[in-house]
């Protein structure tokens, strides 16, 4: 930018401390705030912004300044207690009356001091001023007179005569009326782009803030405005924003509605039968064990659905019920099934649904969305609470082709372009599918959650018949770090107000 | 899901043909085995757990000979009648009452084979037997075993053995306690007075199942045939073991020897390599695929599986190999017909089910109050459902209340479940004592707590807690922002003044709707502030959003 146009932009303040220092180049903040007439911040927050802008040179310098402490300014405006105690001993010569006035501590030291310098006289109990003691009520003392300038602005110790610098010292000893404090002074001096700066800079009234006042007796049209420096940096802005789990969690969602399905909901501390049993997980299998399931000390157990539910899940086990199969071929133990957990899957939810659904239900597409718990250790792969979102179709007729149908328009509604499949496992789908989507940024296949068909030892005893349930579903928290570029799984959940503040949330992928 | 690793070239030999490695990448996942990496010759794959018969080499190539058309079909494996026997004595009945065994006879041990037999069998251990659990498996040098060999239950501290790789005699007491493999599974045998023991006709231990055998028995470069023992406690599981062990060994040339075994009732000759029969009908595998596969072509496509098959019109009488362990229904049969068609042959088709979506009522009501929360400045945060009793009652200068607990917790940080949000949310605060002010924050979430009337006993809430965190925040901001809240409701409240020492005295009100108390508001405590090591001022309101 040109000089001139350095100049238009220049705030009242950096003009005022230019133009001072053009009268006299190189002055400490406090000669400046002199020369200007502006406070001690004025000047300061003018020669900082002076300074980034390069058109002047700051050097800062060390110094220890007196300044008033807390009895300090109490004093300055009510006169020290030995003063006081003078005055009132006149009027009053009783000890209590001039106790009665005084604090515990004011009249203590009062009294010492007074005594010693013969101001005052004890007689009976009785406080009689002196000859000297009058004079002294009647003459400034220097202590006063220091009082009275620190009230306007502290002192430099360095620049004090021998006979100030004197009473300062006694004046520390006295508590709590004077601070000694160590302070950072600047000195400015015009540097080579001010020099060319200077003579645009005007001293003219240019109108920084418009104000009501200049609206309405309209001084604006007789004035200029003073030119912003449009890119400086404004002071931070604390905002409220949405997390971005609950901003991904709103998409999917909307995705399942898009495409007709309604959602459900089931508790997170679930019993094992509707986690594992209602799911022909059997009570032995490796998933029900501890090293991955969160069980519930307290309450250890819940209720088991109806009878007849719980019947048909045990014989299914058993020996597969009237379904065709054969069953695992143990005995099942109620007592397994009731234990209480956290559910490790959304599956749980799905079987509930099923649950409640009687065959004139059909068709039925509905989804729930999540928190589900491992026993893992937190790790930068590992959470131990994630969400989960799993949507299932149940209706008669529906088969594997349109299980994949399904699958690549909701990889499709999520941003991906090509999705493929692979044979996979779950112990509760047959087929089960593993679909894999193309990475539209990384141009790599990738992994995706799981999919399959129900198997009937499922699905049957929970609905009564034999219907093929198309199910799916995947973590969100992968989907997240891919969105959002976040390498480690444990930045989803940070607790770190910064990235929560800092972290962009959007995202045009999905 | 177990890894299997193995030998590019060992796998070709067996399968009878060579395919590149990227020949092999390409194909291994269509039949279900991920392709997990591979160095040089050596490949590892996942193998899905239901899956026990492709835990070695062997089995891998047979499954993808027949996937790939070299040879399909169901593979006749013989076993060779002889006169070996193994008594049950039934001392053992009460302990570990299945055992298996046969004889293996022929082996080439080469570097490849042994290392396939030792990672089929602790594979198979740890997947199929569940840990050891439900059956264990003993290779021994038939040279050092005489017969009749006898399964029997014995004193602990009667008999005594080399065990495997040792040097000195030991009692099975003493394994227990002292070797690491005793120690390992002392679990499954310690219960019993007595532990079983396969034992030679010369009383000699062979093994001490299912902990260790006998260094007797021990397999030597130059052992030619093998002893096989599998026992356990469910005899599927213990038969299934044996069968995928000695197939996968007559992959590799040997011949299979049977083993009579008496239990004085009754006489079996194993191992049973006799195929299982379940029908499958063409049009139940057309209906759940989408297909219109003749059944012809249903049973060229299950051939490829390995399976035999008759066809009686359009009926399949299917005959399931022996080292199968998966197949319950007849819909696992259709899963594999999917995957010998190939899934990317399948036209994906949406099913014309027509329906109407909707969302939970809860959820538009969540995010208004999100969004009211948010354009008044507050961020949004999401903490842990896990916290820890310390966090619940000490820091919060609470007393101790019944709370949901976690049996196995992993760590001493997350033992209990929130029962409230405002003490994970000053854990939050906490955390972020370093960094800039002001910090309102709010979560929405879930809480759990004890509740006799619900069916796991336990009641969730849906909670909102918000909170002001900066030098001068104070009761009176954060009940400005609650009065505005009630106000987009549509909700009355009145302010009902509580005793809570968590909060400062005198600043701590419960929220009451129609009476009924739906949360609180405060200023909390400096002894609180202080035990999170905060010097910031906080006020939070919480409310049980499932109450309003």
């Amino acid at each position: 930018m040109k000089p001139e146009g350095i100049a238009e932009r220049l705030h009242e303040l950096e003009r005022k401390v230019l133009l001072a220092l053009k009268k006299k180049d190189k002055q400490l903040s406090t000669e400046l705030e002199e020369s200007t007439g502006l406070g001690e911040a004025s000047i300061n927050r003018a020669l900082l912004w002076l300074s980034s802008k390069k058109l002047i040179k700051l050097k800062e310098e060390v110094k220890e300044v007196v300044i008033l402490d807390k009895n300090g300014e109490e004093y300055a405006e009510k006169g020290f207690p030995e003063k006081r105690f003078l005055k009132i001993a006149l009027k009053n010569d009783s000890i209590q009356g001039i106790k009665a006035e005084l604090s515990k501590d004011e009249f203590n030291v009062s009294i010492g001091l007074l005594k010693s310098n013969g101001l005052v006289k004890l007689k009976e109990g009785r406080i009689i001023v002196t000859k000297k003691g009058l004079a002294y009520l009647k003459t400034g003392t220097l202590y006063e007179k220091i009082l009275k300038k620190l009230l306007k602005e502290p002192l430099g110790l360095s620049k004090l005569s021998n006979e100030l610098r004197e009473a300062v010292n006694e004046l520390s000893k006295r508590k709590d009326i004077i601070k000694i404090e160590v302070k950072t002074c600047r000195q400015a001096g015009l540097a080579k782009l001010g020099l060319s700066v200077l003579p645009y800079v005007k001293l003219e009234k240019l109108i920084g803030q418009l104000t009501p006042q200049l609206l309405g007796t309209g001084a604006y049209k007789t004035a200029e405005f003073r030119k912003y420096d449009l890119g400086a940096p404004t002071p931070r802005i604390f905002y409220g924003k949405k997390h971005i789990v609950t901003i991904i969690r709103d998409r999917i969602r909307k995705i399942f509605l898009d495409m007709g399905f309604k959602q459900v909901q089931g508790p997170l501390l679930e019993s094992s039968f509707w986690n594992f049993d209602s799911l022909f997980q059997p009570q032995d299998h490796p998933a029900r064990d501890m090293h991955d399931t969160f069980f519930i000390k307290e309450p250890m157990r819940g209720l088991l659905p109806n009878k007849k539910l719980v019947q048909r899940v045990k014989l299914v086990h058993e020996s597969g019920w009237t379904t065709g199969s054969k069953g695992w071929g143990y005995d099942w133990k109620e007592s397994v099934a009731s234990t209480n957990i956290l559910r490790t899957h959304t599956t749980a939810v799905s079987a509930r649904t099923l649950a409640q659904c009687k065959p004139k239900d059909l068709p039925v597409k509905v989804f729930s969305l999540g928190h589900v718990f491992r026993n893992e250790t937190l790790d930068y792969k590992h959470l131990f609470e994630f969400i989960q979102v799993e949507g299932i179709v149940a209706a008669p007729g529906v088969n594997f082709r349109n299980l994949l149908g399904i699958l690549k328009n909701f990889f499709n509604k999520l941003g991906f372009d090509e999705v493929r499949f692979r044979p996979g496992y779950f112990p509760y789908t047959e087929m089960s599918v593993e679909p894999e989507v193309l990475h539209p940024v990384k141009n790599e296949w990738m992994e995706l959650g799981g999919a399959g068909i129900l198997r009937p030892e499922v699905v049957k005893p929970l609905l009564g018949i034999d219907v093929p349930v198309l199910a799916w579903g995947l973590g969100l928290e992968r989907s997240i770090m891919d969105v959002f570029n976040i390498k480690d799984i444990r930045a989803v959940y940070s607790d770190d107000i910064n990235f929560l503040r800092e972290k962009s949330s959007y995202t045009k992928r999905f | 899901m177990p890894v299997i690793s193995f030998n590019s070239k060992d796998f070709c030999k067996l399968v009878g043909k060579n395919y590149s490695k990227d020949k092999l990448e390409e194909l291994m996942p269509m039949i279900g085995m991920e392709w997990e990496g591979s160095e040089g010759d050596e490949i590892s794959v996942e193998v899905f757990p239901n899956r026990p018969d492709l835990l070695s080499v062997e089995g891998l190539a047979r499954a993808f000979r027949s996937f790939t058309g070299l040879k399909k079909g169901l593979i006749n494996y013989k076993v060779r009648e002889s006169n070996y026997e193994l008594i049950i004595d039934k001392s053992v009945k009460t302990v570990r009452p299945i055992v298996a065994a046969a004889v293996v006879k022929g082996i080439k041990l080469t570097n490849d084979s042994v290392k396939s037999l030792m990672q089929l069998q602790e594979k198979l251990h740890l997947t199929h037997a569940r840990n050891r659990a439900k059956a264990a498996i003993g290779v021994h040098d038939l040279r050092a075993v005489k017969f009749p060999v006898t399964y029997a239950a014995v004193d602990p501290k009667s008999v005594r053995f080399i065990p495997l790789d040792g040097s000195k005699m030991m009692t099975p007491e003493q394994i227990l306690a002292e070797h690491p493999k005793g120690i390992k599974y002392a679990g499954l045998v310690n219960k019993f007075t007595a532990y079983p023991m396969i034992l030679g006709a010369d009383d000699e231990v062979l093994s001490f199942p299912p902990v260790i055998n006998s260094e007797l028995t021990k397999i030597r470069p130059k052992t030619k045939d093998l002893f096989i023992d599998v026992t356990g406690t469910d005899e599927f599981t213990v038969n299934k073991a044996l069968n995928i062990l000695t197939t996968s060994l007559i992959e590799r040339g040997s011949k299979v020897h049977s083993v009579t075994i008496h239990d004085g009732l009754s006489k079996k000759k194993l191992p049973n390599f006799n195929v299982e029969l379940m029908n499958l009908n063409s049009d139940y595998c057309n209906s759940l695929l989408g297909t219109n596969f003749s059944v012809k072509r249903v049973a060229g496509l299950i051939s490829m599986m390995g399976f035999g098959y008759k066809i009686k019109e359009n009926l399949l009488s299917i005959s399931i190999p022996c080292y199968r362990t998966d197949i319950l229904h007849p819909i696992d049969l259709v899963e594999d017909v999917a995957i010998a068609y190939g899934y990317m042959n399948f036209k994906a088709e949406l099913p014309s089910v027509s329906t109407i979506g909707s969302e939970l009522l809860i959820e538009g009501f969540l995010n208004q109050v999100r969004d009211f929360l948010i354009g008044n400045g507050f961020l949004e945060v999401i903490n842990w459902h896990l916290t820890n009793e310390e966090a619940l009652f000490n820091k919060m200068n609470a007393k101790e209340r019944a709370i949901v607990k976690i049996l196995n917790p992993k760590t001493t940080d997350f033992t209990v479940l929130r029962d409230y949000l405002t003490p994970v949310m000053l854990g939050f605060y906490s955390q972020n004592r370093h960094n800039d002010y002001p910090q309102n924050v709010f979560e929405i979430g879930e809480v759990m707590k004890l509740d006799s009337t619900e069916s796991t006993g336990v009641r969730e809430d849906i909670n909102l807690c918000f909170s002001v965190a900066h030098s001068s925040s104070n009761y009176s901001e954060v009940k400005g922002v609650l009065d505005n809240l009630m106000k987009v409701l549509g909700v009355a409240y009145s302010i009902k003044e509580v005793d809570n020492s968590s909060f400062i005295n005198g600043r701590v009100a419960e929220v009451m709707v129609n009476k009924e108390s739906v949360g609180f508001i405060g200023e909390l405590s400096p002894e609180v502030l202080i035990s999170h090591e905060l010097k910031m001022p906080i006020t939070v309101c919480e409310l049980n959003l499932s109450k309003l």
